[in-house]
């Protein structure tokens, strides 16, 4: 038996096959729901090390958390916990950027904003092609900062928060970029230098 | 221009497992846009298709443990929201009528205006709502997400013969319903 579809089916498929723009709220609030649930699942293989944040005081800020490998993130403002008995990372704080070495393969960032009266904040950066619309910003509540989680080669990116879709603005938190007076002003962040 | 170099589904598992619940949102990131589509086509409206992909991907995160890399991540996600999909439109169903009467007459869509887009776009959910829940289900996981038949047995559970009868009594079910539209 035939299922090829001929007219007036290839109209309706033409119509579902459009891409659709998922809510960026709604997909934010899986994180948040991830959050809440979020404990150590149990992993198969025993021998896994875990990590453990230990007595890292972390403020609020609005920069961005670095995290070495793949064994961990460290989001800035909060405190991490990972299971009893593990050897804590190595863990350096400078301004209010906090890397911590966990394992030295994968790195994921991420990027914080806070900016409470702004309806979006987005990333832009030579890993988006400084193209804010690929990397929007989410925020769990309105008094939570905005953020976002990327995985990023290890070297130099320059990057920019884009407020509202029209102003763009450095990290207040992050170290400058060289000025160049035919760019937006931006930030710099060097990734998988820590140790 | 350089870009992020990919890591695999199977390498941001692990990380979840060794307990980074956060590296979970790159998995979000990767699927959610992509099976929001398929769950609101599914499900009929974007409300219960939010919900179906919440709990789809809480439930994953929560299986996690459990996921093999042999399998592809993609397909072991959509097996849990083909499930998930099921139990809301099921409880939909139970509660209120979602779709309008099958006998409705229902008028020619001027398709040339791009005004009359949303129209269109409501006579193709009209349209699959008239199917049966596992016809929809097959028609639109054969050709709107293009799996093969044996995919289909993994994420369905249904065997092969079964999916292709599903998909045959689609097509000709939507060819019946999109005939009568026209020939009014």
């Amino acid at each position: 038996m035939s299922d090829h579809p001929v007219e007036p089916l290839e109209r309706l498929l033409a119509e579902l096959r459009e891409p659709d723009t998922a809510d960026p709220i709604a997909k934010g609030r899986v994180m948040d729901a991830v959050r809440r649930a979020a404990r150590p699942p149990r992993h198969p293989e025993d021998a896994r090390r875990r990590t453990r944040m230990a007595g890292a005081r972390l403020t609020s800020v609005a920069g961005v958390a670095l995290a070495a490998g793949v064994a961990g993130l460290i989001t800035a403002g909060a405190r991490a916990s990972y299971g009893d008995g593990d050897a804590a990372p190595a863990v350096h704080v400078f301004g209010d950027t906090v890397a911590a070495t966990l394992r030295d393969t994968l790195r994921l960032v991420r990027f914080m904003f806070v900016a409470p009266a702004a309806q979006r904040v987005a990333l832009a950066g030579e890993f988006n092609r400084w193209n804010p619309s690929a990397t929007p910003l989410h925020r769990p509540s309105p008094d939570e900062p905005w953020s976002v989680a990327l995985r990023l080669p290890a070297g130099r990116h320059d990057y920019a928060f884009v407020v509202d879709d029209t102003q763009w603005v450095s990290d207040p938190r992050g170290t400058p970029a060289d000025p160049n007076e035919l760019a937006p002003p931006r930030s710099v962040i060097v990734v998988g230098t820590e140790r | 221009m350089k870009s992020a170099p990919p890591f695999s589904d199977a390498a941001v598992v692990r990380q979840v497992l060794d307990g980074d619940a956060e590296a979970f949102g790159v998995l979000v990131e990767r699927y959610y846009d992509h099976y929001a589509r398929f769950a609101r086509h599914l499900v009929g409206n974007r409300e219960d298709a939010e919900e179906v992909l919440q709990d789809t991907f809480l439930r994953a995160y929560h299986a996690l443990a459990k996921y093999e890399e042999k399998e592809r991540f993609g397909a072991w996600l959509l097996r849990i929201l083909v499930n998930r999909a099921r139990t809301v439109s099921a409880r939909r169903k139970r509660r209120e009528r979602l779709f309008p009467e099958a006998d409705a007459g229902w008028a020619e869509v001027a398709e040339a205006h791009p005004a009359e887009r949303a129209a269109l776009r409501e006579e193709v959910h009209r349209a699959l709502a008239l199917l049966a829940v596992d016809q929809r289900e097959a028609f639109l996981l054969r050709y709107v997400e293009g799996l093969t038949y044996e995919e289909m047995v993994g994420v369905t559970g249904a065997g092969l013969s079964a999916l292709k009868m599903r998909v045959k009594r689609a097509c000709d079910r939507l060819r019946e319903i999109l005939n009568e539209v026209h020939h009014v």
